[in-house]
């Protein structure tokens, strides 16, 4: 750069309306003029219109994301680092699970089977087994008829419900009485091993 | 062309960034742009678009067009906002890079780019207002593209030299010295503007 453009420099940025060198002058004359140059200026219904196209635009774009790039913490609002580990140890567990292949099944089965697996854990876990309900006790069913068909009922539920009885009714109604409950009392009797119609 | 523009707007605000000092905290308001807070580019958008607008609908000259392009260079910004560095400019030069570059790709044909600044655009008022100023828009159209970039971004839209360089992807020198030669073909160009004038109307007459 040479020193005029430098010169120059100075006297364009500098607030001196009159530099020294009658060629800086006329120089800066013509810049000043240059912005001068009738330019088209934006309504304020384009500017609004613009807007509300970059702002369709950037949700697009957010919505466009693939979970891969979110899970790898891409994105506008990317998750916190303890999610992502755990969505991903998830994913890891379904799709790494080799032995399940090996098995013959699918990683989609095995996934399906600890589902099932954890629901059915939460079905045991229930007091009555979700099988002393009113519904259960009354209405026959496959899954309910051989534990009234076994000789030793008394085996099956041992345990017997502190439970008061004048206890307020909390919706559990039929815990430790119905099927269990009414066997543990009983002798059994011939016939006992019927099952219900 | 997305993997080249997304490269080139990385680069482009890695420039922005690495034109001043080395050291430097993101002041609050950049900060909350690289976090996309939604107000401050709503501010951004409201301080900026007009000015954008203005540079693109010189070069392409469709007001439609020139809508999409501002909206798509926001756009860009927003989803390159982590890579702009704070570096002392303002996210203006980032956002006319940004517009230079998409401009530049609108319609192109095989090596020719939309003009830096399209004559009809300011042809009527010009004319209007001030013959001189329609001279002057004549000049800068014929100025070669490097030098034409340069004053229209310094003098029509009013970027610093530290800005222009950054949205040119250049250094400031050489912002400078191109600044410096264009303003004397202009100068020449407007001194001898009235003389061709005449002679076109004697010709015509």
């Amino acid at each position: 750069m040479d020193d005029f453009a430098q010169r120059l420099h100075e006297a364009l940025t500098t607030s001196a309306r009159h530099p020294p060198d009658p060629e800086l002058m006329a120089l800066v004359r013509v810049a000043r003029r240059t912005r001068e140059l009738p330019l088209p200026t934006a309504t304020p219904a384009q500017i609004a219109r613009m807007r509300r196209r970059f702002e369709e635009r950037v949700r697009g774009s957010e919505g466009g994301l693939g979970p891969l790039a979110a899970w790898l913490g891409l994105g506008p609002r990317p998750r916190p680092l303890v999610q992502r580990v755990a969505l991903g140890a998830a994913a890891a567990a379904i799709a790494f699970s080799g032995g399940s292949l090996a098995a013959g099944t699918t990683p989609w089965d095995a996934a399906a089977r600890v589902g099932t697996f954890a629901v059915d854990a939460v079905r045991s876990l229930r007091p009555g087994n979700g099988a002393g309900s009113d519904e259960a006790a009354t209405t026959p069913s496959p899954t309910v008829a051989p534990s009234t068909a076994t000789p030793t009922p008394a085996v099956a539920e041992p345990t017997p419900d502190p439970t008061p009885e004048d206890e307020e009714d909390d919706g559990q109604r039929g815990r430790g009485a119905g099927i269990s409950g009414g066997d543990r009392d009983r002798t059994p009797e011939p016939g006992d091993d019927r099952r219900p119609e | 062309m997305a993997g080249f523009a997304s490269g080139a707007f990385l680069r482009l605000a890695e420039a922005i960034g690495a034109s001043q000092s080395a050291e430097w905290t993101p002041s609050p308001a950049v900060e909350a742009l690289r976090n996309r807070d939604p107000i401050a580019w709503t501010h951004l958008f409201e301080r900026e678009a007009p000015a954008i607008y203005r540079y693109v609908i010189a070069r392409v000259g469709s007001p439609e067009e020139a809508e999409d392009l501002v909206s798509r260079t926001f756009e860009e910004a927003w989803k390159h906002a982590e890579a702009f560095e704070d570096r002392g400019l303002p996210p203006r030069a980032w956002l006319f890079g940004i517009a230079r570059h998409l401009t530049s790709s609108h319609r192109r044909r095989l090596f020719r780019q939309p003009p830096v600044l399209r004559l009809d655009v300011v042809e009527q008022a010009a004319r209007e207002r001030d013959p001189e100023l329609l001279d002057l828009a004549r000049a800068i159209a014929r100025l070669p593209r490097a030098d034409a970039e340069v004053v229209v971004l310094r003098f029509v839209h009013g970027l610093s030299a530290h800005e222009t360089a950054a949205a040119l992807g250049t250094t400031v020198d050489a912002v400078k010295s191109r600044q410096a030669r264009a303003l004397r073909k202009l100068r020449h160009a407007l001194e001898a503007a009235p003389a061709e004038r005449a002679g076109l109307a004697a010709k015509e007459g």
